[in-house]
Formats: structure tokens, C-alpha cells, sequence
């Protein structure tokens, strides 16, 4: 894979679209730092993240990005409460009643606050995404990196879930870059970009 | 913060209280250990007399028995066993006297049998049951000894020597007053034995009719002998007794002198009188006697002998 | 990284899954538990043993096994050794060498001991008092603390002697005995026993009896031959399995009480004279009794045991390295299980030593709760084996 350039403005919502396996996934991980490039960097704002130590790394990913996956990747033996506060339990803020209060409200935006002390496998697959999704904005990321976030949904919850997170990304001014090959959906991206066009030759 | 001292205090004060009580009722216990002066328990007013004679005032003596019941067959309560439980020396009589003492629980360390030295004397009673239980088993009898044995001065000395013996061992402190004490003791004894030998000599050869059997090592020691009845001296004497006399009276040689353990009514002094005896009072002295004390009421003893022999005698020369 | 949100999530996990987590600590505290535990009864029953013995001065009984007859006359275990004659501990007592009291344990009611002895005993143990009195006759007893609470029992309460086996109902009297007293609790086997006249063990022993004066003129009627003078005793003379005040003049013993049984005698000298006597005395071994010091018969008996701790030690190490491997594999697959979990953390940012200090803490939890707990079963032992060796010797 080679992306000469690739650029994500806040505020901005991106769907990148392409066939499986092309490498979709690959990139939204370099730019989450889960992976590191084999030449070139990765800046998010000032912070050249391909430049960090793995912990580094690890730590502005849990600060600074909301990740959100296709099998939503929730911990089944924490209730939904739990799982959405838990880039808080994971790091070093202290406000936790602050913090706990904004991820119920965002629970109670996102219709699932009566699950908060249910544990995961008792919601639908649409209920979960959404709690993926409360996990993701919990900790109030400038950059929200979504894979396949609607690939185990229905047509309702995928066009609902696709509506929570453009309208976090506008309200809190956050950079949305989704990865998805469901080509209905995109219209509703600022921008839409076929991976292949930017592997090789950069984004335009 | 208030809410949790209230309870916190609350039970402090309990606990409080529960140990004040379990310290009273552990004062309660040893208030008998604390007591000022040690206890000599006896089983008859002869040795109560010794003990309290050898003791003088270092002890207290715990003989219990009412004066109007013979200690021989009395039977303490549980509260009168506990009592003697606590004494620091217990003197037993030996020879089978106050049964109690085998089927109750008196501290065995602190017993002391004051006849232990002359118990092959003992007199053998020949009243008895024999019986047998369960097939193969052996058959056995119930008997036992003579148990007045101070009427026979002599060996009431040797009870004294030993009740002396044990308070030595048990009190050494006091050893030395003790044997003073004893000394005079004896000495006062052993006259009353010279006495008591000197008046029964004239009844040498004669038997007496004693109303009770408790004289066996009186009659034994003074060489006299005795024809035993079960009467009590406020028994009303009717027929069956008076022909039992009559009977008695017959033998050869003729019985002269009727001994009561207590004083008999004027109604039984008359009808034994009457019937030709001349009546004579010796007590035993087994329980505390109403006035007097061992020495006194055995030399009244002595001279109740001596008059009922000089009256004896001189109806025998009036006589044709 | 926060510690308290760690170790939230670790016992979360822990909780999700209470069934193995359970037994994690449940195996590590036992491992924990057992030679700490067996070290701990070892050695307090060692202390307790020997304040006992050393609380009994000398000890005389029949040769044999020092250490059976210390168990006997100190924790009244069943006796292993003949008896002692009466006549025994007269000589022994009229030598003046101290405090003698006579032990006579050979009975039981139920699992409790039946202690015939006289009242020294009470004050050579310290024994006091705690409800009633001690015992003022035949067929009277006092019993323990921890018995009285076992079978809420109370002063005017009965207790019966057992038979020694159901089909000797004649050999041993099965007497209904008369409550007194209860002792204060002083967590010896004192606590468990009953503490009778020993005169009142020769009535179990069948040895004296009560039975209606055979002169009874209706018993006399029924049984008299023709010439009137030898009674045979029939049915109709009731043999007494309980002492009563109106029956307690005609209990009566039959034989040479010289001749009667007991198990041992302690003896409490009164100085190191008369006790170096005693021993002297008792070395001749023309003399069928033996003096036994109690405090070096428990101090062979402690050898023997701390030799068997030594071997259980070792035993008890090997099975608690092989559980505490079992442990270890049961969380590293518990980890690998967990993989994908670990592997959302990783993603939403936890730091490897983040990951590491999350399962750590899980370790930990487990760890720390399979200690407290041995640690509080090992306290509970040492509390409880007084109790538990009176138990296990008697």
C-alpha cells in the first residue's frame, strides 16, 4: 500500500469505499496508530503519531480517537454502562462523575440508556453498534475512525447509525472517516473516496 | 458521627456490667477461701470438743448436726456438704460412724479418720443381712463395728492424740500450742478414765440393761456387760416392754441397773423402778450436749454411776 | 492508566465468572492453608499438651505406656492400660508425699468422658465453678462448660452413664446421674467431661449398689424359707439406676474397697524432696506401678509429632506447587480465552503494561483473597485446637 497523501479536516466526514480486502482497514489502523507505516508519516493536528512510542501511541489514541468496528467489539462481561465508560477506566482522567454523566446523556441521545446495566448480549445488533458508537464519542475524540460500522446491520439501523455519527461529528466538530463498501450510504458524506484511487496516487 | 458512638457506647456499658457481675459472682466464690480463719469440720461433738479444745480460737469448727439428733445417723443437706467441702480438715469418728460420710463427697485429702489407730479393735456387730445379687455373684453381708468408741476414755484419748496429730500436719504453725493443749487435754481425760474405772469397779460381774446399743466399748474397756434394747427414754414403756424386762430380770444373775442414754420421763423412771431396776443416765455424748461440755457431761456420767451403785448398794444390804 | 478503573475491570472479569474464580482461591487457599494450618495445630496442641502435663506434676499408674496413661489421666482417653487398686493409692497417699488424686476414667455418657475423682482435683486444675455447686454425693456430677452448651444441659439437669457395650448391661451400671454443677470454660478437656465421686464410678462399675433393706417386712413376707432367718432377694428388691435422697443411706459397696479400680493417681509433691522420693520409690521394679512425669511423656509424644509435620510438610509442598501450577494454567488459558477482549482494549488505547497490570490485578485479586482466607482459617485453627486436639485424642 502507498498513500502519498491523504488529508481529513475537522468537521469533515469522509467515506472511503472500495472491495474488501483492498486495504480499507489497514489504513483507518495506521491512522489510529494501531499500525505503523513502513515509511512516511501520519500527523493528526500537529502530532506526528507515526513518531510515538507504542504507549504514546496507545495513549493520544485513547485521548484523541473514537474507534468504532463492524462486530462492534464490545466486552461482554461489562454491562453497557461500563463499556461506554471504558476508554475512561483505561486512562488517566479523574473527573469520572463528569465523564459518567456525559456518556448517559449520550446514552440517553443514543436510545439505549434503560440497557446501561445490562450486559451486551441481551440488546439487538443495532443497540450495540450504538453503544459502540456512546464508546467511541465517550471521551469526546477529534477524530472518529469507523470500519464497516454498519456491515451486521439493517437497512433501519444502518441509516441510524450512520445519522448518530455525522451528527456528533458536526455538533462536536469531529473528523469522520468511515470505511464501508455500502455505496447507498455515502451520499451523505462531505466527501467520497474510492481507495483505490488514493493507493498508489494520493488524494487529490 | 453521633448515630454510631450511641450504640458503640452502649455496648461498652454492657459489657461493663456483665464483667461487674461475673466479678461479683467470682467474689461470691472465693469470699469461703477469703474467710479469715480455717475450718475444722467434725462428725461428732467429741471430736468437735477436741478440735475446738486442741484449735482454741485459730479455727473454726463446723459440727452441724441439731443437738436433739444423734450425729451417728444424721444426714447433712447438699448446702451442709458443700459447707464441709470447704473446710480445711475434716475429722471422721471411723468405725462406721455418720454413714453419710460414704455416699457424700467430702474432700478426701483433707479427711482424717481419728480411729485409723486402734481400728483393729473395733467391735464387730453381729446384727447383719446376708444377701446375694445375680446369679454368680458371691453373697455378702451387711455388718459393721461398734462406732461409740470415746465412751472407752482410753482410746477417746487416742482420738484426740490423732485429731492433734492432724492439726499439727495441716497447721504446723501452730504446732506447738497444740501439743500443750493436747497435754492438758489427756491429762484430764485419763483422770475421768482413773474415775470412771474406780466407780464401775463394784459393777464387776454384774450386766446392766443399756436402752440403747451404743455402749459396746464402754462395757468393753470397764469390764462390764450389757443386755442392749432399742427403747428411747421419752418412749412410752407399755406391756410388751415391761414382760421383755420381766424377762431379763429373771436371768442369773439378777440385773440390777437400767442405763439410759438421755433422761427418761418421771412416768419411765418410775415403771422401770418399779420393775426393780435402779435408773442410771449415761450419756454418750455423741451430739452437743445442752449445757456442759465432753468433760463435764462425762463426769456427770461418772457421778450419776456412782449414785445409782451407792443406792444399789445399800438396798442390796437393806435387803433380807 | 487508572488503578481503581483496572481494578474495576479485573473484578468485573473476576465476578463475570464466580464459579472459576472460586475455585482459584479455593485451591490456592487451601494450598495456602494446609502447612501453615498443620504447623500452627502442631504447634499450639505442643503448648497446649505441655501445660497440661506440666500442670500434673507426677502421675503413678500401672506399667505400661507412659504416654497412654498421660493421655488418659490428662485427656481421658479411653484406658489402654489395666487399672489401678484402691490399695495403690492408699499406699501412695499414707507416704505423705503430697496432694494425691485418684483418677478413675473408664466410663462414658455418649463421647463424654466420665471422670471419677475427688474434690483436689478441681483446685489442682483451677477449675471454678460457674453454675451450682460441685457434687455432694453419690450419683452427683459436674460437667463441663462446653459440654453443658453442646447439649444444653443445666444444673437439676440428668446425664446416664453409657454402657460399655449394649449386650453388658449387668457388667456396667447404666446410672442416671444428678447434675450440680457447671464448670467454667478453661478450654481444656476438663470442658468436656463429667467429674463424679469416685465412689460414684464403682456404682457404673456395679461394684456398689442400692437396693431396698432386705429386713423390709413385705420382702421378708415374699421370701422368707420356713425357717425365716435367710432371705432370698427376688424381683421384687429394686436394684436403683439413679441415686436418690430417699435411696442414697441404702447404697452400699460391697468387698474390700482395697481391691476397688481406678486409672491412675496424680500425685502433686509437696516439695522437690518428696518428689525425688516418689520417683526413687516407684523405680523398683518389683513394684507393679509405675510414676510417670507427664511433661516428658507429652514432650516424646510432641516429637513424634513434629517428625509426622515434617513428613506432611513436605507432602503438603509437593501438592501445593502442583496446584499452584494448575492455578497458573488456569489463568494463562482463562488470558488466551480472553484474547479478543484484550485485543479491544489494545485498539482503544490501553498500553501493553496497561493489559498487563489488568490481568496482574487479577492475579492479585485472587491471590490476596486465597490469603486472607488461609490466613483466617489458620487463625481460626490455632483458636480452635485445643477443642479440636481434646477432640481428636479423646
Amino acid at each position: 500500500m502507498l498513500i502519498p497523501k491523504f488529508e481529513c479536516t475537522e468537521g469533515q466526514t469522509i467515506a472511503l469505499v472500495g472491495p474488501s480486502g483492498c486495504g480499507k482497514s489497514t489504513f483507518l489502523n495506521l491512522i489510529a496508530g494501531i499500525l505503523n507505516p513502513s515509511a512516511g508519516s501520519i500527523y493528526i493536528d500537529t502530532t506526528e503519531i507515526t513518531s510515538l512510542s507504542r504507549a504514546a501511541s496507545a495513549a493520544f489514541r485513547l485521548s484523541e480517537i473514537g474507534l468504532i468496528f463492524q462486530e462492534f467489539e464490545l466486552v461482554e462481561h461489562l454491562s453497557v454502562g461500563d463499556n461506554v465508560l471504558l476508554p475512561s477506566y483505561l486512562g488517566t482522567r479523574k473527573d469520572q462523575t463528569v465523564i459518567e454523566n456525559r456518556a448517559r446523556d449520550l446514552a440517553r441521545d443514543f436510545g439505549i440508556l434503560n440497557y446501561w446495566d445490562a450486559l451486551p448480549e441481551s440488546l439487538s445488533h443495532g443497540e450495540r453498534q450504538r453503544a459502540a458508537i456512546c464508546r467511541a464519542l465517550s471521551a469526546r475524540p477529534r477524530l472518529l475512525l469507523a470500519d464497516e460500522p454498519t456491515g451486521n446491520l439493517d437497512p433501519v439501523n444502518k441509516q441510524k447509525t450512520l445519522e448518530l455519527m455525522h451528527s456528533s461529528a458536526k455538533e462536536h466538530n469531529q473528523g469522520l472517516l468511515v470505511v464501508t463498501h455500502d455505496l447507498e450510504l455515502v451520499h451523505a458524506f462531505d466527501a467520497v473516496i474510492q481507495f483505490e484511487e488514493i493507493n498508489q496516487h494520493g488524494q487529490k | 458521627m453521633k448515630s454510631t458512638s450511641s450504640p458503640a457506647l452502649l455496648i461498652l456499658v454492657t459489657a461493663t456490667l456483665v464483667s461487674s457481675c461475673h466479678h461479683s459472682n467470682k467474689k461470691e466464690n472465693l469470699s469461703l477461701s477469703e474467710r479469715s480463719k480455717p475450718i475444722i469440720a467434725t462428725v461428732n461433738y467429741p471430736l468437735a470438743y477436741f478440735a475446738k479444745r486442741l484449735s482454741g480460737e485459730f479455727a473454726d469448727i463446723l459440727f452441724e448436726t441439731p443437738p436433739n439428733v444423734d450425729p451417728a445417723y444424721w444426714n447433712p443437706t447438699d448446702a451442709q456438704v458443700s459447707a464441709i467441702q470447704e473446710a480445711d480438715l475434716v475429722l471422721l469418728n471411723g468405725a462406721n460412724y455418720a454413714k453419710w460420710t460414704s455416699s457424700r463427697t467430702i474432700p478426701y485429702e483433707a479427711t482424717v479418720v481419728t480411729s485409723s489407730s486402734f481400728e483393729d479393735t473395733f467391735i464387730e456387730l453381729e446384727e447383719g443381712t446376708s444377701h446375694t445379687h445375680k446369679s454368680g455373684s458371691t453373697s455378702h453381708t451387711h455388718e459393721g463395728f461398734a462406732s461409740t468408741t470415746w465412751l472407752d476414755l482410753e482410746l477417746a484419748c487416742k482420738q484426740a492424740s490423732s485429731t492433734a496429730d492432724a492439726l499439727c500436719e495441716q497447721f504446723p504453725e501452730h504446732a506447738e500450742s497444740i501439743s500443750g493443749k493436747l497435754k492438758i487435754l489427756l491429762e484430764e481425760m485419763r483422770d475421768l478414765d482413773r474415775k470412771m474405772k474406780s466407780v464401775t469397779a463394784s459393777l464387776q460381774g454384774t450386766t446392766l440393761v443399756v436402752s440403747h446399743p451404743v455402749y459396746q466399748y464402754w462395757t468393753r474397756a470397764y469390764g462390764l456387760s450389757a443386755h442392749a434394747l432399742h427403747w428411747e427414754p421419752m418412749q412410752k414403756l407399755g406391756t410388751p416392754e415391761l414382760g421383755e424386762l420381766a424377762a431379763i430380770q429373771g436371768e442369773k444373775p439378777p440385773v440390777k441397773y437400767f442405763i439410759w442414754e438421755g433422761p427418761p420421763t418421771e412416768e419411765n423412771i418410775n415403771k422401770i423402778r418399779m420393775a426393780g431396776f435402779i435408773n442410771i443416765v449415761v450419756n454418750p455424748c455423741g451430739a452437743r450436749p445442752a449445757k456442759g461440755d465432753f468433760l463435764s457431761v462425762m463426769q456427770e456420767n461418772i457421778a450419776s454411776l456412782s449414785e445409782a451403785i451407792t443406792a444399789g448398794t445399800s438396798s442390796n444390804t437393806g435387803a433380807p | 492508566m487508572r488503578i481503581t478503573g483496572i481494578a474495576y475491570l479485573s473484578w468485573k472479569a473476576l465476578r463475570h465468572r464466580p464459579f472459576r474464580s472460586l475455585l482459584l482461591i479455593g485451591t490456592i487457599a487451601l494450598t495456602l492453608y494446609f502447612p501453615r494450618a498443620l504447623q500452627e495445630f502442631i504447634s499450639r496442641s505442643e503448648e497446649v499438651l505441655s501445660a497440661r502435663a506440666r500442670s500434673t506434676p507426677l502421675l503413678m499408674g500401672p506399667r505400661g505406656s507412659s504416654i497412654d496413661l498421660t493421655l488418659n489421666a490428662l485427656y481421658f482417653t479411653p484406658q489402654e492400660l489395666p487399672p489401678l487398686d484402691y490399695s495403690s493409692y492408699e499406699t501412695l497417699a499414707r507416704k505423705d508425699l503430697g496432694n494425691t488424686i485418684p483418677i478413675h476414667s473408664r466410663f462414658r455418657s455418649g463421647n463424654s468422658p466420665i471422670v471419677g475423682t475427688s474434690l483436689e482435683y478441681f483446685k489442682l486444675r483451677a477449675l471454678s465453678i460457674n453454675a451450682g455447686r460441685l457434687m455432694t454425693r453419690l450419683g452427683d456430677c459436674v460437667i463441663g462448660a462446653r459440654l453443658a452448651e453442646s447439649k444444653g444441659l443445666k444444673p437439676g439437669d440428668t446425664i446416664t452413664s453409657s454402657p460399655e457395650n449394649i449386650f453388658d448391661l449387668a457388667g456396667v451400671y447404666p446410672l442416671r446421674m444428678r447434675i450440680t454443677g457447671i464448670l467454667s470454660p478453661n478450654r481444656t478437656p476438663d470442658d468436656h467431661a463429667i467429674f463424679v465421686d469416685l465412689k460414684t464410678t464403682w456404682i457404673i462399675e456395679g461394684l456398689a449398689h442400692g437396693h431396698q433393706k432386705l429386713s423390709q417386712a413385705e420382702i421378708m413376707g415374699s421370701s422368707r424359707n420356713s425357717a425365716g432367718r435367710i432371705l432370698r432377694a427376688n424381683a421384687s428388691v429394686v436394684e436403683f439406676n439413679e441415686v436418690t435422697e430417699a435411696n442414697l443411706g441404702d447404697f452400699h459397696f460391697h468387698g474390700d474397697y482395697g481391691n476397688y479400680p481406678l486409672s491412675s493417681v496424680i500425685l502433686d509433691p509437696s516439695d522437690k524432696k518428696h518428689r525425688a522420693l516418689a520417683l526413687a520409690f516407684y523405680q523398683d521394679p518389683a513394684i507393679p506401678q509405675q510414676i510417670v512425669i507427664p511433661a516428658t511423656a507429652v514432650e516424646h509424644l510432641a516429637n513424634t509429632l513434629f517428625a509426622t509435620q515434617r513428613l506432611a510438610l513436605v507432602a503438603f509442598s509437593l501438592l501445593g506447587i502442583a496446584a499452584l501450577a494448575l492455578a497458573l494454567m488456569v489463568f494463562l488459558l482463562s488470558f488466551r480465552l480472553r484474547e479478543r477482549e484484550m485485543r479491544t482494549y489494545g485498539k482503544i488505547g490501553a498500553t501493553r503494561l496497561a493489559i498487563l497490570c489488568l490481568q496482574g490485578a487479577e492475579v492479585t485479586i485472587i491471590a490476596v483473597a486465597a490469603t486472607i482466607i488461609a490466613q483466617i482459617g489458620v487463625t481460626l485453627t490455632r483458636v480452635a485446637a485445643p477443642d479440636l486436639l481434646t477432640r481428636l485424642i479423646s
